[in-house]
């Protein structure tokens, strides 16, 4: 199934890499937020229709996070405070 | 009442823009009638007072005042209970304030004013009172505020109402070719609404006028598709060409217009709905786009009126980005700080906010829980920004206050009588770490007609002086000083000048010119009705030159000191003082010791007076000069380093330095040490060229004569 994964808010030239359980992998570097659309960067992944989860690493923050995907296919991820916040809104769109 | 109230500003309202009117308007009008309180007021200078209302116990930077206004906001929809003000005194000098209200009684509001902009020392209130004048008629509405509180006198001013609205905009529908621009919904046509919401046909411009603005709007028309490229995708780019190229209103300036452009589809593909693309260059925020063929063109599976849908999220899209292009940031992110931008006061965030600028489908429920209560309206934050936040960060195409934009409210005739010239009387203009920063300034008439201006014009307190930091915002120097004289007129001929000079290190705001670094400094003067401005100049201040400047540096960008350097000495500010004294025993070869020994010196010179307490009562104590002290000060300073002395002091300031002291010299009854100090002025000044410009022959007549009076014992005050 694909999943739509859009990096939100909070990036300030960071580096994201996404994984999924089949090897599929996102990567992107020195991703910054434009605020008026509140989007860094969007992303569609290819994962098995029985995936879990996604692992979301942002190495220049130290983070890395199991995000449990729970059937769903919109995925947002922002940082705020240092930690990531995942979202799983109806529909994915920007303005 | 206020239902009435409203009805009379639709009215008002559709009136003005040419719309049709509801119907005819009751005659007679049956009382009770109640008439809006809310909108803008302007004071009348000198309306119903003998004399302008002093703005505080501390009227600098701000007199004359020139502009008044008050926004009340205490009825009409979506009240914000609050008031707002702004008072701009010459050129830059502004106060802006706001303050919550709670009514009191009929028409009377008080409140504490929670937000301060600008020349705030002049503005020390902390809370208001406001009374309401209401009439049927516009022109008989005004409006009293008493400010008070900050330890000041109360400050009362009246206010005469100009409009429902707090402030005007404009906006230009474009297009691109094969789509259309679409400006109204009808606000019942999808069956998912609040139940209470009237129906209606609302236009983009209402939505606006509910907000407070008065919206005007130019004609629209289509934009080329060959300003997209071959792909018929815009790139933000593009959209920015084609904004300059088709916006009527077009221009690097700051000004209340945008720009509004129906496109197809951004180049980012259907995920963008629309964006606020003008963040290039130096004015930001005037021009906005939605994509109508984007995602906001695809209603969800099942959804009851797909076509009202669409209408709807293409309405929700061109306000939400219109809102961006009044600064305004979505509704989760309010409080979103550096380094992304900052808030204008602290905000909290609104993620389930039923705002146009929330996405419909990030909040809990998703699109059909945010339709049920939405009602095409902003948040109360949000009109609280637009309404009443200081201009410069509200209006498009504004930028951080001063960057890029200068003097930009001057009234600079376009044939100038007069020119006014910035500079440092030194071949370069970089000064030592903590030399204070003293710049001569020189008006020429540069007409063929005598020009009559204030003998006081290039006098500190009546300048506007503005210096700026690379990379900091930049700021007013409000000097210590200011003096009331009565004006005196002199004429300028044609191709002569006046002179004088400014310390714009440091004043009342502190020490604006003092870390390391190129700053940028631009002076106004006003003669008559007109604002004569330089041209910005630059300098730069060097490195400490070792860790000892550093120390004492800590010690010396302080209020006490600043004061004792500006005002050239003073026996009382001890702490002053002793910073001073410290500097010339540690730091004896630095230019900032020249400065300190005249400040430490001067006073030594005179009979000095102090007020002091005695017994409950206020006398005048006097305390002789000391000649001899400030003999060992001021020698080493003016006279043995008269060529560093008068680089440093500047040519102005060190002649009148010397000047001042030969003559108090000369009426103690030495006048050979007077004279002497006379000559060693003249010759210093005589070798002096500054970037091939030598002291006018004239100064130089004008030391010897002077020096011939002291000889003869004709002059002996100074």
């Amino acid at each position: 199934m694909t999943v739509r994964i859009a990096l939100e808010d909070g990036f300030h030239g960071d580096t994201v890499v996404i994984s999924a359980e089949d090897g599929a992998t996102y990567r992107a570097d020195d991703l910054t937020t434009r605020t008026q659309i509140s989007l860094a960067a969007s992303t569609e992944l290819e994962v098995p229709d029985e995936a879990d989860a996604l692992e979301v690493e942002v190495p220049t923050r130290g983070i890395r996070e199991r995000v449990e995907l729970g059937g769903r296919r919109n995925v947002t991820l922002s940082i705020r405070d240092g930690r990531l916040q995942v979202g799983f809104p109806e529909q994915i769109g920007f303005a | 009442m206020e239902e009435l109230g409203q009805e009379l500003l639709d009215e008002e309202t559709a009136e003005a823009h040419g719309e049709a009117l509801p119907g005819p308007i009751p005659f007679p009008l049956t009382p009770p009638f109640a008439s809006p309180a809310s909108g803008l007021y302007r004071r009348e200078l000198g309306f119903g007072h003998a004399k302008a209302a002093p703005i505080g116990s501390v009227p600098i930077g701000i007199r004359p005042i020139r502009r008044e206004e008050l926004r009340l906001d205490v009825d009409g929809r979506y009240p914000q209970m609050t008031a707002s003000g702004t008072i701009g005194g010459h050129l830059v000098s502004r106060v802006h304030w706001i303050a919550g209200l709670t009514k009191v009684g009929p028409n009377r509001w008080t409140g504490a004013i929670w937000y301060k902009d600008g020349a705030v020392v002049s503005f020390p209130y902390t809370q208001v009172e406001v009374k309401a004048i209401r009439s049927p008629f516009p022109s008989a509405r005004a409006a009293r505020v008493t400010f008070f509180g900050g330890g000041a006198p109360k400050r009362k001013v009246h206010y005469r109402f100009r409009s429902q609205y707090f402030g005007t905009v404009n906006f230009e529908f474009d297009w691109a070719q094969g789509k259309a621009a679409s400006t109204s919904i009808d606000t019942c046509a999808h069956p998912n609404r609040p139940a209470t919401m009237a129906c209606e046909t609302l236009t983009i411009p209402t939505v606006f006028r509910r907000a407070g603005c008065q919206v005007t709007t130019s004609p629209g028309g289509p934009v080329s598709l060959g300003k997209a490229g071959a792909n018929a995708l815009w790139s933000d780019l593009e959209m920015h060409d084609a904004m300059q190229a088709y916006w009527t209103h077009f221009a690097a300036k700051a000004q209340w217009a945008m720009w509004v452009f129906f496109a197809a589809l951004h180049e980012a593909g259907t995920g963008l709905g629309g964006i606020m693309f003008d963040d290039i260059g130096p004015n930001h925020r005037q021009g906005t786009a939605l994509f109508v063929d984007s995602f906001i063109a695809t209603p969800p599976a099942g959804d009851p009126a797909p076509a009202a849908w669409i209408e709807r999220m293409r309405f929700w899209t061109a306000v939400h980005e219109m809102g961006h292009g009044f600064n305004l940031a979505h509704s989760w992110q309010k409080s979103l700080g550096p380094p992304f931008g900052s808030p204008w006061i602290p905000l909290a965030d609104e993620p389930e906010a039923r705002s146009f600028l929330n996405y419909p489908y990030s909040v809990a429920g998703g699109q059909n829980a945010f339709f049920a209560n939405f009602e095409f309206r902003f948040s109360d934050q949000e009109l609280l920004f637009i309404r009443h936040a200081p201009e410069r960060f509200v209006q498009m195409g504004n930028a951080d206050w001063f960057d890029h934009h200068g003097f930009e409210e001057a009234n600079v005739s376009e044939e100038p009588a007069l020119t006014l010239e910035v500079r440092a009387n030194r071949e370069r203009a970089t000064f030592e770490f903590m030399e204070p920063i003293f710049l001569e300034l020189k008006l020429k008439n540069v007409s063929e007609n005598p020009v009559l201006v204030d003998a006081d014009v290039l006098d500190a307190d009546g300048l506007t002086l503005i210096l700026k930091k690379e990379g900091k915002d930049a700021r007013q120097l409000i000097p210590f000083r200011q003096k009331c004289v009565q004006p005196k007129a002199i004429a300028l001929l044609p191709g002569k000048s006046l002179y004088g000079y400014v310390l714009a290190s440091v004043g009342l705001n502190g020490w604006d010119a003092a870390d390391p670094g190129t700053y940028w400094v631009q002076a106004a003067a006003r003669v008559g009705e007109e604002d004569v401005v330089s041209a910005p100049f630059a300098l730069r201040i060097a490195p400490p030159a070792s860790r000892e400047e550093e120390f004492v540096a800590g010690d010396l960008f302080s209020e006490d000191a600043g004061r004792v350097l500006a005002l050239a000495g003073t026996r009382v500010l001890d702490r002053g003082n002793a910073v001073l004294q410290e500097i010339v025993e540690r730091l004896p070869e630095r230019r900032i010791a020249v400065h300190a020994r005249y400040a430490l010196g001067n006073p030594l010179t005179i009979e000095y007076k102090e007020l002091v307490p005695k017994d409950e009562k206020l006398t005048v104590k006097v305390t002789s000069p000391k000649p001899e002290d400030a003999k060992e000060l001021l020698a080493p300073a003016l006279l043995e380093q008269g060529d560093v002395a008068a680089d440093t002091l500047g040519h102005i300031r060190y002649r009148r330095a010397v000047e001042r002291i030969a003559l108090r010299l000369a009426a103690a009854g030495d006048t050979d040490t007077a004279t002497e100090s006379l000559d060693v002025l003249h010759d210093v000044l005589a070798q002096r060229t500054v970037n091939d410009r030598p002291v006018k022959p004239e100064v130089l007549a004008e030391i010897d004569a002077l020096k011939e009076e002291l000889a003869a014992g004709v002059k002996t005050r100074a």
